[in-house]
């Protein structure tokens, strides 16, 4: 099997194909501390893509409760489950994070989902992978802080719904939506080669004139983010809204979009772009594109269960609230310093946190003005030093899209107009 | 929610497993809300009613474990370095 390189995982790793990487790549970062579970992302994109019959149990964006939530049903926890068994003598990570972007989270010490060939039944098959049963996919969200109603009173919520059982844990909502892989378990999977990576962006797409529907592309994803049809019999996953962010939607005027669930996000968790890759695959040296800045300068967001081997491109930054080595299995061994920098951010983290959701376009750059100090005190007994600067966000064609503060106003709708969109 | 009782043959049956929580985690949790809020141009009066609502089931849980007196005193913190230009109606 070739060797390509994940940097990730900081090491040569095996995977069906030769390496080949798009001049660009899809990615985001989710700010986990701030996700709400409004679910406004999960409903964007299903108004938008798997409103259709047959696609009933289809949400591409999904937001689910850490950690006892999952869709489908316990799908990381049976990925894990999965990678401990053909690593019985466990995994670690060896080295430190290093500013080294072929490596910066050390090294990957364990086989990945590409790598455990003694486990895969049948031999052919070339990913480790399980299919989840279709009353995984059935009911999303179950069991979790949702309102719920009365026994045997169908339609109608509980009236009191501070009366119901609570989580006496920590817990947390962790928005997903299809990683647009560097290395797409999907892709490696599939017999027929219907799955392909778009050279201009990395949007990973399934050629459903292709597709035959074996789902080796469902049972292969770690994430579980490729989905059958029952009444096509052919597989479907997430577009990452591609004529959105080619700027070819409507409402991009041309200029290249955020997708839906992005869009959306009323938390403002979210922001996607495009991040310039080296012809190794590694990130480009981009130092004024955001999401350059808070994963390979902040490194305050961290790649989601990297030790699958895919590659993903969604990032996050994590729940500062929650236990550490839930943490560091979920996100690796840069959450520890990952949070202390979002928990003191220096100036100019503090501006770029500012950008999230203050326009529907994509940022490709940024510039920080300072400001004034406006703030010099303690927080939880450090030293806290605040500067009004302003942060300034391009779009592709270089030209400003928005600008705003870190002392930015609010403006609260008056009560009349409280709900007039 | 179902609103049969569960049936132990059904695979997709919740079953209870114990995560580890550290006692502090409560204390923590208050403070990322404040901060949080606080950032997002929350005021004062604004995130303590946050806190006492119990609609808002975690922070309200850490306000009645924590007690009103902390979580004001967390709050205070929280706005007075997250300050923000006062709301404008509009």
């Amino acid at each position: 099997m070739p060797k390509v390189h994940n940097w990730q995982l900081g090491r040569e790793m095996a995977y069906p194909y030769e390496a080949a990487y798009p001049e660009q790549q899809f990615a985001f970062v989710f700010n986990i501390n701030r996700c709400i579970a409004c679910q406004s992302c999960t409903m964007a994109c299903k108004s938008t893509w798997t409103f259709s019959k047959g696609q009933e149990h289809m949400w591409w964006a999904n937001v689910e409760t850490k950690p006892y939530g999952g869709y489908p049903m316990s799908w990381d926890v049976k990925t894990l489950e999965l990678l401990d068994r053909v690593n019985p003598d466990g995994t670690t990570w060896t080295g430190v994070p290093s500013a080294d972007r072929r490596q910066p989270y050390g090294r990957f010490e364990g086989r990945t989902i590409f790598e455990a060939e003694r486990m895969l039944t049948p031999p052919s098959a070339r990913v480790l992978g399980y299919l989840p049963a279709d009353a995984e996919w059935n009911s999303p969200n179950i069991y979790e802080d949702n309102p719920v109603g009365s026994r045997g009173v169908p339609g109608e919520f509980h009236k009191t719904g501070e009366t119901l059982p609570e989580h006496k844990t920590w817990f947390f909502y962790l928005a997903r939506i299809c990683n647009h892989c560097s290395y797409p378990a999907c892709l490696a999977a599939c017999p027929r080669g219907a799955i392909y990576k778009r050279p201009e962006d990395g949007i990973v797409l399934i050629d459903q004139a292709q597709c035959r529907g074996y789902r080796k592309c469902v049972e292969a994803c770690p994430y579980k983010k490729t989905m059958y049809r029952g009444n096509t019999r052919v597989s479907e996953k997430c577009i990452a809204c591609y004529p959105r962010v080619e700027g070819k939607d409507p409402e991009s005027r041309g200029l290249p979009t955020e997708t839906r669930c992005m869009s959306a996000c009323i938390g403002q968790i979210r922001m996607q772009g495009l991040v310039k890759l080296n012809r190794d695959g590694t990130w480009a040296e981009d130092r004024q594109n955001p999401l350059y800045y808070m994963v390979h300068v902040a490194k305050v967001a961290l790649p989601l269960y990297a030790q699958f081997g895919t590659e993903p491109n969604g990032y996050y930054i994590p729940p500062r609230w929650v236990p550490r080595p839930y943490l560091r299995q979920m996100f690796g061994p840069g959450v520890d310093q990952a949070i202390e920098r979002y928990e003191n951010p220096d100036r100019e983290l503090t501006a770029v946190l500012q950008l999230f959701r203050r326009s529907n376009r994509i940022i490709f750059g940024y510039k920080v003005v300072e400001g004034p100090k406006v703030y010099e005190g303690t927080l939880r007994g450090r030293k806290v030093t605040l500067y009004d600067d302003t942060v300034i966000a391009y779009g592709k064609d270089g030209r400003e899209l928005f600008r705003t503060t870190v002392e930015e106003p609010i403006h609260v709708r008056p009560a009349r107009h409280a709900n007039s969109i | 929610m179902p609103y049969r009782d569960p049936d132990p043959s059904d695979p997709g049956v919740l079953v209870g497993v114990a995560v580890p929580a550290d006692p502090e985690a409560m204390r923590e949790m208050a403070w990322v809300f404040a901060e949080e809020f606080a950032r997002m141009g929350y005021d004062g009066p604004r995130l303590l009613a946050v806190f006492r609502a119990p609609f808002y089931a975690g922070a309200h849980r850490a306000w009645r474990a924590l007690g009103e007196a902390e979580v004001v005193a967390i709050v205070a913190e929280c706005v007075a370095v997250w300050r923000r230009p006062a709301a404008e109606e509009g």
